[in-house]
């Protein structure tokens, strides 16, 4: 069986610190138990060939991002243009490599990424990949029980060549905590950071643009 | 409503932005050139058709051609919330369009469909707008999501290009639209499909122009 994993951060935050980074960690554990090698590349700053010829001999390529805007963010759109362009001209192979997203977004509700899981998917066909599913995460993608066990799960059925199960999204698709806790909490959280950069309450609610009239 | 001397020559001749008559205007918008170095030949009519139309409407306009603009991607830091609220730290011309939002009755997102979302070309200022929004969190209906930071925002116009029909891109393009107004609190938002080759673009956009501003 193959075992050439790619792994795609999406975020600029970089390959150790974000979000995106961390949630891939756990869903490729499994994958290095099973003896895949797995090779990290953050879209960011890949070089552009290393990035087509990782891409061309990677079994599996597990695309790790964060929800900007309802959407990838501008720098991980453009590697998939070049991607596209580039496949567009490569001869087809037998055997095209499988694709899997996740995607993390700021909000507790996991289905805000719905859209961006759809171009997600419309990129992998262009691209020529085989869909392995996809993994939807809120709340920045913290880490609870239930979350770590849907990305375990779907490691290890990944290492064993079949797509992210059903029961990952089970698992993964409700808000971890009580929404209005979220809110409410997060709203916490912003003031105190801004208070520890000295900022009151009231500088964070600043309107440096004039409005419309 | 009243209008100067703008021409649309005037505003293509300028390699990068124009901001056309714009404080004498009722109405103003704000459009992003999205087209990539591949599709510009189309975006750029797409975004002369549409200036036009919103000339004739009396309307000030603020036209960035994105891929003429060095504009940082967003390095997601926060720092446009709690360390200086309201504006990124980045110096670009990305801050010029977040002003230019706010500024705006329209935003008009010009760009060849990508996967069924936005070029990275117009994505970059896109991206680069999450000041113009509040760190708190709220309910919007039934999800949760940031505060506004000012009053009103502009409604959304997003005009996709599509080599040909595609039901699925169109149906996400749509989406997409659809989920950016509810994140940046537009009252109006329409999307506009045009087609590689297709002649007679202007009622087209027209019509979605009517549709988006209730004219
Ligand atoms: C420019 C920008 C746009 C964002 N847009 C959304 C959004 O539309 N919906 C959402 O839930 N979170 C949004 N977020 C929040 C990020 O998705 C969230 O912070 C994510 O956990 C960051 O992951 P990372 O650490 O891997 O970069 C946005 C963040 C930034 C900086």
């Amino acid at each position: 069986m193959n075992r050439d994993a790619l792994v795609l951060i999406g975020s600029p935050k970089g390959i150790e610190k974000s979000a995106s980074a961390r949630v891939s960690l756990v869903l490729t554990e499994p994958l290095e138990t099973a003896g895949w090698s797995v090779k990290r590349l953050w879209l960011y700053d890949a070089d552009e060939d290393e990035l087509l010829t990782s891409i061309l001999s990677a079994d599996l390529i597990i695309l790790s991002s964060p929800l900007y805007f309802d959407s990838l963010p501008a720098p991980v759109i453009r590697r998939m243009e070049v991607v596209v362009e580039k496949r567009r001209r490569t001869p087809v192979e037998e055997k095209a490599p499988r694709f899997v997203s996740i995607l993390n977004c700021g909000f507790v509700e996991p289905k805000h990424n719905e859209t961006a899981q759809r171009i997600c998917r419309r990129f992998a066909s262009r691209a020529r990949f085989e869909w392995y599913g996809s993994i939807s995460l809120g709340c920045a993608g913290a880490m609870r029980r239930r979350i770590r066990r849907g990305l375990i799960i779907a490691g290890e059925a990944l290492s064993k060549g079949f797509p992210v199960p059903p029961k990952v999204k089970r698992l993964t698709k409700k808000p971890l905590i009580p929404r209005l806790a979220y809110i409410v909490g997060g709203n916490v959280t912003w003031r105190r950071i801004a208070k520890k950069n000295g900022l009151s309450k009231g500088d964070l609610l600043a309107q440096p643009y004039k409005p419309r009239p | 409503m009243s209008r100067r001397s703008g021409t649309i020559g005037r505003v293509f001749a300028d390699r990068i932005w124009q901001v056309y008559d714009s404080d004498m205007a009722d109405h103003r918008a704000v459009i992003l050139n999205g087209g990539t170095s591949e599709s510009a030949s189309q975006a750029d009519s797409v975004c002369e058709t549409t200036a036009g139309l919103l000339e004739r409407l009396g309307w000030g306009s603020s036209i960035f051609r994105m891929r003429d603009l060095d504009i940082a991607p967003c390095k997601g830091c926060f720092h446009c919330w709690i360390r200086t609220p309201g504006e990124c730290i980045v110096d670009d011309p990305a801050r010029e369009i977040a002003r230019e939002f706010i500024r705006s009755d329209l935003a008009v997102f010009i760009t060849p469909i990508v996967f069924g979302g936005y070029s990275h070309e117009l994505k970059k200022g896109i991206d680069r707008l999450i000041p113009v929004l509040l760190p708190y969190f709220t309910f919007v209906g039934n999800e949760v999501h940031h505060v506004r930071r000012y009053r009103g925002y502009p409604n959304l116009l997003g005009i996709g290009i599509l080599p040909a029909r595609d039901p699925e891109e169109e149906a996400i393009f749509s989406q997409l639209l659809l989920r950016n107004s509810i994140n940046m609190y537009a009252l109006g938002v329409e999307a506009c499909i045009i087609y590689a080759g297709e002649g007679e673009i202007s009622a087209k956009i027209e019509g979605k122009l009517a549709e988006v501003i209730g004219g």
